[in-house]
């Protein structure tokens, strides 16, 4: 168990809900790691940042995340910028983050599990 | 060695290989494989955009699914490095992590 909390691990989350599975079951491998005491980092990109948005079938889960001690959250500021989603209207407050640093926080992790 | 990103979706169809060319940063590798393989093709619509990503990041195409699409290792973007299924582990154990764009 020290090992896995000693690795940095980054989920990164990019498909809408409504379609597949997929999103969810991403969003469950996360809980497990956090329940092994290597809570995540999420990035919603692409069409992924709609699962921040309320009304679907899985927004229980998105607002638990910090409860599960899943804090650091981020969000693609361009997707939003692009599907016109304001950012008041997310579920969580995800930080926003442009294009070089998430660069820079996709090239810091040890572990990460894409979708 | 920095940080690995494969891509399994064809360009033509799906966002993975163009956000994952926007969010890597400099020095990272691009590993095509499947459908994203269709990028790699030197006469196509995608192989001005690698061409000028190979600037910033080393480009490989796994060869077998590039073959297995129609095209051969003449028909490869000048640049790429083809790579065979031992290529391929190779590369995920070189590169300190890995991180598959589906």
């Amino acid at each position: 168990m020290s090992d896995s909390s000693d690795k940095s691990l980054l989920i990164l989350c990019r498909r809408a809900p409504g379609g597949s599975a997929q999103p969810r079951e991403l969003l469950d491998i996360a809980l497990t790691a956090a329940a092994f005491d290597c809570a995540p980092q999420l990035l919603f990109a692409d069409d992924g940042v709609c699962q921040l948005l309320p009304g679907h079938d899985f927004t229980g889960l998105i607002e638990a995340l910090p409860v599960y001690g899943i804090e650091r959250v981020f969000v693609d500021a361009q997707a939003l910028a692009r599907r016109g989603i304001d950012p008041a209207r997310l579920l969580l407050p995800a930080t926003p983050l442009d294009a070089a640093e998430i660069a820079d926080l996709l090239d810091a992790q040890q572990l990460l599990l894409g979708g | 060695m920095a940080l690995l990103h494969i891509v399994n979706r064809s360009p033509f169809e799906h966002s993975a290989l163009p956000s994952c060319l926007r969010l890597a940063k400099r020095g990272s590798g691009i590993l095509l494989i499947e459908d994203a393989t269709l990028a790699a093709s030197a006469a196509g619509e995608w192989a001005e955009r690698l061409s000028a990503a190979m600037v910033e990041h080393p480009l490989y195409v796994l060869l077998s699914d590039f073959r297995a699409r129609g095209f051969g290792e003449a028909q490869l973007i000048a640049g790429a490095t083809a790579v065979d299924d031992a290529g391929f582990v190779a590369l995920v154990c070189e590169y300190d992590a890995s991180l598959s764009w589906r």
